[in-house]
């Protein structure tokens, strides 16, 4: 049963509204299963379906073209217009799989891909997750299920890994700092000079020569020489004089 | 002095954010029980609310606190962001230089700090979106988070003391603290320096209390819904013909005065806590600092919450 005036899903027999608190009249609205469709009733619905007491539904074949039309400029004022409550809206099925999915994505990006992808992972997640807890807000507010509540934990999850991750990946320093927008496994396999060196030497002293060609054209130390140009840039801009 | 604190010495978790998130933590699970009884607790006064209304507010409470959580990082960073860009605008060919030198180093320079009070105007902006997209009234949630919003900076403080940023003054009086070397801010170990980080803590704990006990609800008798009676209450109460029931008067600051007065007492003690700040890196305007600029501007929106009419 839908409250009529904020649209929202209560259990039938309730008195109040959870949402607005509006009264909900005993009697039971006939539930017309075919509403009648004609264009301009989409816009002026409000005041049709209150002044004649029915509360019709809008199938879900027959008047969904223009629905839909409808639903990508005013989604809120095309639901109320239309009959059709603010949560039940006919997407709120996939907004619920969409919300867990982005919810286990951003978990599974900070800690697995975060190796492959480095600090792009972790950015890419917190994001993920942000979009998750938007949309699992969503579906709990349209109904309590355990479905919209697990999006709900596993989006929280994968922004918490996320920002740790994020701070971890640009302070660790395994690989030096020179490369963590390739992720852990391209630096430690050759994308960095310095690391190159660093494993090279490592491989010197262990004696495997297997690897060693994969590194034999080193570059120079190039990039660390400007680290001293790089922290003289910043306090020049921060304007601080030693 | 500890800027991480490590899982067997493997996993490094930054100090600041993990008090963040504890604190966070702490305030949104102290909300939402408080918000789930009609009497509230003592952290909370409890609302005028009846069943239906009941029924979605600890829920309501739960994802504007999500929101704020997304306003937060939003807020932070964007206004750390408007505090570097004076200084990107006027530098722009050398940060042009050090951008084609280390992109990693220079979107840090631009991004790699968070301000309190953008977290703050973010976290209210991310609540009143919720009310508003949800259509839910917002100053109920406002007064649950009111005292927690000192709550919550202060165990951020103590994580700024233990991480070594927002630093003090040089000073060599009783108290001083020497960090050790840190390379996040090099200039940190240098001189003995002033706990301000705190002293700030202590101001926002006696804050939060303070706010704590404003927001309570006193009924003047106890015979609210909580499961406490007093013999003899009902006979105290006065009878409304209109109801046919018997009404329980029960008094509270308003919601909006709340956060006026936690707007006026935090942007006059940020004012003159800034003067005894030594990180000067954080945007400097001549004699007057980013956050100073920020509490002038939001000291008169406390005083306009106040006087204004209740809404």
């Amino acid at each position: 049963m839908f409250c009529e005036k904020c649209g929202t899903m209560v259990p039938d027999g309730t008195k109040f509204c959870t949402s607005c608190g509006a009264p909900i009249p005993e009697v039971q609205p006939q539930q017309a299963d075919v509403m009648q469709a004609q264009p301009n009733q989409i816009l002026q619905a409000p005041v049709a379906a209150q002044s004649n007491g029915q509360y019709t539904y809008q199938t879900y074949g027959e008047a969904n073209g223009a629905y839909a039309g409808q639903n990508n400029g005013q989604a809120y004022g095309a639901g109320y217009a239309n009959g059709q409550p603010y949560g039940a809206a006919d997407n709120i099925k996939t907004i619920s799989t969409w919300s867990l999915v982005l919810g286990i994505l951003s978990i599974v990006f900070s800690i697995a891909l975060i190796y492959v992808f480095g600090l792009l992972a972790a950015l890419v997640s917190i994001g993920m997750g942000v979009v998750g807890i938007i949309l699992s807000i969503k579906v709990r507010k349209a109904s309590f299920n355990t479905k919209g509540t697990s999006a709900l934990v596993c989006s929280i999850v994968g922004i918490t890994l996320g920002v740790i991750m994020t701070f971890g990946c640009l302070k660790c320093g395994a690989c030096m700092g020179a490369s963590n927008y390739y992720g852990c496994v391209g630096a430690l396999y050759g994308k960095h000079s310095a690391v190159r060196k660093g494993i090279d030497l490592y491989h010197d002293v262990t004696d495997i020569y297997d690897t060693v060609d994969e590194w034999s054209d080193w570059d120079e130390w190039s990039e660390w020489e400007d680290w001293d140009d790089i922290s003289d840039i910043m306090n020049d801009l921060d304007g601080i004089v030693y | 002095m500890y800027p991480y604190i490590s899982i067997y010495n493997e996993i490094k978790i930054p100090t600041y954010g993990l008090c963040f998130i504890i604190g966070f933590l702490l305030a949104v699970i102290i909300a939402v029980r408080g918000a789930k009884r009609r009497c509230g607790s003592i952290f909370v006064g409890g609302e005028n609310f009846n069943a239906s209304e009941m029924a979605s507010f600890a829920s309501d409470v739960l994802h504007a606190a999500l929101y704020g959580l997304i306003g937060i990082g939003i807020g932070a960073k964007a206004f750390y962001f408007f505090s570097k860009v004076p200084r990107i605008l006027l530098n722009f060919d050398t940060y042009i230089r050090l951008w084609k030198l280390d992109k990693l180093a220079a979107l840090d320079y631009a991004f790699g700090g968070l301000v309190f009070y953008g977290g703050l105007i973010g976290a209210v902006l991310g609540a009143l979106i919720y009310c508003m997209q949800y259509k839910v009234p917002f100053w109920p949630i406002a007064r649950i988070y009111t005292p927690l919003i000192p709550f919550v900076h202060g165990f951020g403080r103590i994580g700024c003391f233990l991480a070594g940023c927002c630093y003090g003054k040089e000073y060599y009086g009783p108290l001083c603290v020497n960090y050790p070397y840190n390379e996040i801010a090099p200039r940190l170990c240098e001189v003995p320096r002033f706990p301000v980080q705190l002293l700030e803590a202590g101001m926002n704990f006696f804050c939060a209390i303070v706010l704590f006990i404003l927001a309570r609800r006193n009924c003047d008798n106890e015979i609210e819904d909580c499961g406490q009676s007093t013999l003899g209450a009902r006979a105290n109460a006065s009878y409304d013909d209109k109801t046919n029931d018997f009404e329980v008067k029960c008094s509270q600051v308003s919601a909006q005065r709340l956060l006026g007065f936690y707007l006026l007492y935090y942007s006059v003690a940020r004012f003159f806590l800034e003067f005894l700040r030594g990180d000067l890196e954080r945007g400097q305007y001549g004699f007057i600092s980013t956050s100073q600029i920020i509490s002038l501007i939001l000291l008169p929106v406390g005083i306009w919450l106040i006087i204004k009419r209740d809404e």
